[in-house]
């Protein structure tokens, strides 16, 4: 496995307020990492700071260029959608493609018309008279016939409706991801890409708290339904979060192991959001 | 450079600025439809700055001295009918055009999807220098050749109704290849001329994060009342009247010489360009390092 991303120390302020603290990161090829934290945490920072389109402290070092001073350089190995509202609501259809195959070496535009054939976007229509929903289509259209080796999505479902969103992600696995290529998607509809990453990231007040692969997750964090004659016991080894459940306890632990675990009672795998609740409160307490 | 991205870039803005064409077309439209009711109604052939030659339909009559005189009013007819209202049309599209060129695209952050694409921000920012100097003066010229065509077309058709000749009337005076050739050459020097402005509007357009428009126009007034009230001088207001008001001798010199680019001459013009180069660096290096769009 090769690292696409390396970050040491990446910082970035803004005046007084610390948007990223120093952060450490790596991202492999063939990767799909979901980068997820509350509205303000670094998120944003973070991907900009990746795409170049922005400065930092510390160092970066993307597809080995410094993003500073190679965005346009850059973007021949990555691409991104940063929101569905970009696309310029003057521009037509069909100037969208006969744009993209005039700058990017690496577009195919067959493979676009084909992504266009399945909608019901029209060649002469302008982005401005398309639908919210078409016009992610359009992008997404656009976007996965680039020849490009990591995706970066910020929040790429926002005010979407459902029907849509299930086919984006859809979308996105079946026509662009495989094993040379990666994803980096940032979302607040954590349900809608738990199935779909390979990695993830937690980030809180610009630091990373949490950042392991799905595998890890799984193996390290447990959550366990205890009866509540059991909750003492259960207390005992310390669990990051607690809630109730048609009156029983719902524990959930970090690295206690299986066996220890269903000992105490049912045990599943928690859901990311549960997790994300879970590790937002412990940082502060 | 890579060519085929700079041309899609100039393409791009093409598209996007459909003022480019239609501001001629309109200002063209206009005059012609003018011209047509002007010359069949009031019998008034050739307006010369003002100065009106009335023929009552006599052609016969007319004596040589007569048709020196109507040389010089037709390129008066051709520039000042035509070229003259293009010209200055020309310049408000090209104001909104500059002021707009950085400011939009932050402002619908369209300039997300722009620079998701591996374009570097110098392309961009040239592509739209290319566009204000060339592509824009040109679409206008053009406009002026088929406009300054068809009104000599109407004079013809005017001239026939009254029994003259219209080769001799019209079409010997007419001096169509060295007018043709003025009109190109006289849009780009007269937007060349105006390149310091341009620079500025680039400038505000790349820094501005709202109200562009104000920024554009009240910060120059605002360096002229400080002047006033400070120093009790108006240098900085003279020196664009002045910058300004050489456009007419500019526009004289070309009929004079035959084109325009004793201008190129000109220290000012250079002094111009260097401002407008250097404003166009600025608006580069903020559209490539600012971050607030995001």
């Amino acid at each position: 496995m090769s690292s696409i991303i390396t970050a040491e120390g990446l910082k970035k302020s803004y005046g007084n307020y610390d948007a990223l603290r120093g952060v450490d990161f790596t991202v492999e090829r063939g990767r799909i990492v979901g980068l997820i934290g509350p509205n303000g945490a670094g998120k944003t920072t973070a991907l900009k700071a990746i795409l170049g389109l922005t400065t930092f402290d510390g160092h970066l070092d993307v597809f080995g260029l410094d993003p500073r001073n190679d965005r346009h350089r850059l973007m021949q190995k990555v691409c991104f959608i940063a929101d569905v509202a970009v696309l310029p609501k003057w521009m037509k259809v069909s100037q969208a493609l006969d744009f993209v195959s005039g700058v990017h070496p690496r577009f195919d535009r067959l493979k676009a018309e084909s992504f266009l054939k399945k909608t019901k976007i029209k060649r002469d229509s302008k982005v401005g008279h398309l639908s919210k929903g078409m016009v992610t289509q359009l992008h997404l259209a656009l976007v996965l016939s680039i020849n490009v080796e990591l995706l970066v999505l910020d929040e790429p479902t926002l005010g979407l409706d459902i029907l849509y969103r299930k086919e984006f992600y859809h979308e996105l696995l079946s026509e662009f991801f495989d094993e040379n290529r990666s994803i980096i998607v940032t979302t607040h509809q954590v349900e809608e890409v738990e199935n779909l990453l390979t990695d993830l990231m937690f980030i809180k007040d610009g630091q990373i708290i949490l950042n392991s692969s799905m595998d890890d997750v799984s193996q390290r964090f447990i959550e366990v339904m205890v009866s509540s004659d059991k909750a003492e016991a259960a207390k005992q080894y310390n669990p990051i979060a607690e809630r109730e459940m048609f009156g029983r306890k719902v524990f959930l632990f970090d690295g206690i192991g299986q066996e220890i675990a269903e000992s105490l009672g049912d045990t599943h795998r928690p859901s990311i959001s549960d997790l994300f609740v879970a590790k937002m409160k412990e940082v502060v307490a | 450079m890579n060519m085929t991205t700079f041309k899609t870039l100039v393409l791009r803005e093409y598209w996007e600025n459909k003022s480019f064409q239609r501001a001629p077309l309109i200002i063209a439209g206009v005059i012609i439809f003018s011209l047509i009711i002007g010359l069949f109604t009031a019998q008034t052939f050739i307006v010369q700055f003002g100065e009106t030659i009335n023929f009552n339909g006599d052609f016969s009559s007319l004596s040589q001295a007569d048709v020196s005189e109507l040389g010089i009013a037709m390129k008066g007819f051709q520039y000042g009918a035509f070229l003259a209202p293009l010209s200055i049309g020309l310049l408000f599209v090209l104001f909104f055009y500059v002021l707009g060129s950085l400011y939009n695209e932050r402002r619908d952050r369209s300039i997300l999807f722009w620079k998701s694409m591996p374009v570097s921000d110098t392309q961009t920012v040239l592509s739209k220098v290319f566009s204000a100097f060339f592509v824009a003066p040109v679409i206008t010229a053009s406009v002026a050749v088929v406009s300054q065509f068809v009104g000599l077309i109407l004079v013809t058709l005017m001239v026939w109704f009254n029994g003259g000749s219209a080769w001799d009337l019209v079409w010997a005076n007419s001096s169509l290849f060295s007018v043709i050739f003025n009109d190109f050459a006289l849009i780009i020097v007269i937007t060349l001329w105006m390149a310091p402005v341009l620079g500025w509007l680039w400038l505000v357009s790349a820094y501005a994060k709202r109200a562009a428009f104000l920024i554009a126009v009240f910060v120059p007034l605002g360096v002229m009342l400080v002047e006033g009230m400070i120093f009790h001088s108006a240098h900085f207001a003279q020196l664009i009247g002045e910058h300004l008001a050489q456009i007419e001798p500019l526009v004289e010199s070309a009929f004079e010489n035959g084109h325009p680019f004793g201008a190129l001459a000109q220290g000012e013009m250079w002094i111009g360009l260097t401002i407008c180069a250097l404003c166009v660096a600025g608006a580069i290096y903020i559209r490539r390092f600012r971050d607030d769009s995001y």
